[in-house]
């Protein structure tokens, strides 16, 4: 039997599990992009319609592209810089430093549902934790998730919560592989630790930096569940997420030709995104070995 | 070739063999039936009722609350869904997108009574001249106010229209040392019934027009409903109301329950929840107030049931359909089940033994007053989310009453539009 034909038959299972549930449903939504279709009866076919509307008449687009925009530009860098310091925290030979990272890794494993729940009793206006403790310093918290100029910066403290998580440990491992004679050589040449961060830390570790600023950018342009559980989108439509929106035209309106549109202008949009952050990683990502 | 390299190549391809063998898990069951689980006290299984004197099998399913409408959904799109189907959300969601199997044959095979069920809700099971379920519970709005609060500030008669409502919340209001309100006499944005769709309807607000095909929602009782709702909250605090509303839950931190809200609109089945939560609590229930000189309005939503497209055996489906809705069950299961809802079958629902329950006479004169929140089926939630968008945006003083009545308007006539001409499309589609 022809080697080919063999390897063919070794890739058989995942190319057709690929094949139906990847490319078909892909090619599909496509197609039902360029249709009005409710899921349950036959498509009907409306061409550019639906990209036509969301581009020029549906409000709710740009307001759900403005608030992602927002909560991107915010939680990722937060994101990024809070597990990078929390990292360079942990990276220390002291007693007890194994116990230490694994309390801080901890809270990054409670689901997002359980996680909104709880965030949503810490930003009570009246009751909750956050206020209480900024009544201790004479400050009087907002209304958090029933202000609209609040909401937002609300869930962007809330995915704070996680810096201690997988991000954190990547950190860890990308600060642990740094070579030790470069320090070395740097203290030699009478650096003092500012330094030593900017010029050998952070270039060492761009790549990393780089990795999840991908991720993240990703993550945060798909975020869903907290405004789902806990605001709904309000208040003022100030929490309506791309994500959110899509799910509401799909599943809530029975516009699955509409929704389909609204994801796959979603995936232009990631798509344009990544590779304008391709394009910059040549300014500052350092990789080891290049000229 | 090896028998190595041919066992392994046989293995492969035996494996994608298997997964396209069509699963039988052998039923014990001729058909099965999907309720909406409630409760997880309930314990009267409608199924193993019926299965005591009928001569085939029901098997009962119940399915949680939580996105209980898109589990059903991906059961009819797959192909296999129960034979029979119990739910919340307004029918002609489903009807109007054939989800559903008319029921107009078996009614007509059987000469089915219908006039057994309440007039409204037997209303809500038609969609374009056929019937698509069978009305089985309901729930009923009424007022209840907190008895304990009101002998506090000497108030002897309870409220019979929004006026009066307003100035007993004015007297009964308390605040804490830090001006946080810690008790508020009504919140007419809190609760499953918006009191500016109460007053609208009251007012003789019309929604959309006769054909269903046109929305008004920029009118005259509008601005007057959610005036009044903007000037109540305003004249409490806004920024007051909200951040009590944010201290409240579910069970026994519900602002009424918790005896923070002296006077709500809430459903027929809070005297259970009350019992359960919060036993002490004296409270008295009356009709929903009323606005000027008009009645006083309520509304009632139905769990209907109904049969999915493709179910397999709809002829017996029908048969357990009829037993859920015939009298006798009804009260039995009335009786017997923890549940809290109204039987949507009159006979049922005004048998003397449930007369003498207190508070139940006051549901079912509301019963006889309700509309039905299934206001623009076809155009539901985009109804929805853009009534409660024009609200908000109205208490807040965000742009002005005529412009956010105006733009709401139009998005749900654009949605409803879209919606008829895909609808239109189909059924010509169907018919040829």
């Amino acid at each position: 039997m022809p080697k080919r034909f063999l390897i063919f038959i070794f890739l058989s299972p995942w190319i057709i599990g690929f094949a139906t549930f990847g490319i078909y449903p892909f090619m599909m939504s496509l197609y039902y992009s360029f249709c009005q279709y409710d899921v349950l009866q036959i498509p009907m076919f409306i061409g550019l319609e639906n990209y036509k509307n969301i581009l020029t008449k549906d409000p709710y687009f740009w307001i759900s592209i403005k608030n992602t925009a927002y909560y991107t530009f915010f939680r990722v860098p937060l994101n990024i810089i809070g597990s990078l310091l929390l990292a360079i925290l942990l990276n220390q030979t002291v007693k007890g430093i194994r116990i230490l990272r694994t309390i801080y890794f901890l809270p990054s494993i409670i689901s997002g549902v359980v996680l909104s729940v709880i965030w949503m009793w810490i930003f009570n206006p009246q009751i909750g934790l956050l206020n209480i403790i900024l009544g201790f310093f004479g400050l009087d918290g907002p209304l958090w998730l029933q202000d609209p100029q609040w909401s937002k910066p609300a869930l962007i403290i809330m995915s704070l919560w996680s810096i201690g998580g997988g991000r954190m440990l990547v950190f860890l491992a990308a600060l642990q592989n740094i070579p030790k004679h470069l320090y070395e050589a740097f203290e030699m040449d009478g650096g003092n630790i500012y330094q030593r961060f900017f010029h050998i830390t952070l270039p060492m570790i761009s790549p990393v930096i780089f990795l999840w600023s991908i991720i993240e950018v990703i993550a945060s342009m798909q975020v869903f569940t907290e405004a789902f559980i806990m605001t709904k989108g309000g208040p003022l439509d100030s929490t309506l997420f791309y994500n959110l929106y899509l799910y509401n035209k799909a599943f809530e309106d029975f516009n699955m030709g509409y929704a389909s549109a609204l994801a796959w202008i979603l995936l232009a949009i990631t798509l344009c995104v990544t590779l304008a952050q391709f394009h910059l990683s040549k300014r500052y990502v350092y990789y080891e070995g290049q000229k | 070739m090896s028998v190595l390299r041919i066992t392994i190549c046989l293995s492969i391809f035996l494996f994608i063999l298997w997964l396209f063998i069509p699963y039988n898990s052998g039923h014990a069951y001729d058909i099965e039936y999907w309720p909406v689980g409630g409760s997880s006290n309930a314990n009267f299984d409608s199924a193993v009722e019926f299965n005591k004197t009928s001569t085939f099998k029901v098997k009962s399913t119940p399915i949680p609350w939580t996105e209980h409408e898109k589990k059903i959904l991906t059961a009819i799109l797959s192909g296999t869904p129960p034979d029979i189907i119990s739910q919340f959300s307004p029918l002609k969601m489903w009807a109007s997108r054939n989800a559903l199997i008319p029921l107009d044959k078996y009614i007509q095979k059987d000469d089915y009574d219908s006039t057994i069920f309440f007039k409204s809700l037997w209303k809500e099971m038609k969609w374009d001249g056929k019937i698509y379920g069978i009305p089985i519970n309901t729930t009923s709005f009424a007022f209840f106010y907190n008895k304990d609060i009101f002998d506090e500030f000497g108030i002897t008669i309870p409220p019979e229209n929004w006026k009066e409502v307003r100035k007993i919340s004015k007297k009964i209001t308390k605040r804490n040392q830090k001006n946080m309100l810690t008790q508020v006499g009504y919140l007419p944005t809190y609760g499953n019934l918006r009191t500016s769709n109460v007053i609208a309807w009251q007012l003789g607000q019309e929604f959309v027009s006769k054909d269903g095909r046109k929305v008004r929602f920029n009118t005259l009782e509008m601005k007057k409903s959610f005036s009044w709702v903007r000037d109540y909250i305003h004249e409490i605090g806004l920024n007051d109301v909200l951040e009590l509303m944010g201290t409240f839950g579910v069970a026994d931190q519900h602002g009424f329950i918790s005896g923070k809200v002296a006077m709500m609109i809430l459903d027929s089945s809070f005297p259970k929840l009350i019992n359960t939560y919060n036993p002490d609590l004296n409270y008295g229930v009356i009709n929903v107030p009323s606005f000027e000189n008009s009645e006083s309005v309520s509304s009632s939503g139905t769990w209907w049931a109904g049969i999915p497209r493709n179910a397999k055996n709809p002829e017996k489906a029908w048969e357990f359909m009829k037993f859920l809705a015939s009298t006798d069950f009804q009260i039995e299961y009335l009786e017997k089940s923890t549940e809290s809802l109204f039987s949507a079958n009159r006979e049922a629902a005004y048998h003397p033994e449930f007369l003498v329950e207190k508070n139940y006479k006051v549901f079912l004169d509301q019963m006889q007053r309700s509309k039905s929140p299934s206001i623009i089926p076809l155009a539901h939630d985009t109804f929805w989310r853009e009534y409660t968008r024009a609200e908000e945006r109205i208490i807040r003083n965000i742009s002005t009453m005529e412009k956010n009545l105006v733009e709401a308007e139009k998005r749900i006539q654009t949605e409803l539009d879209k919606s008829f001409r895909y609808y239109d499309y189909v059924t010509r589609k169907l018919q040829n």
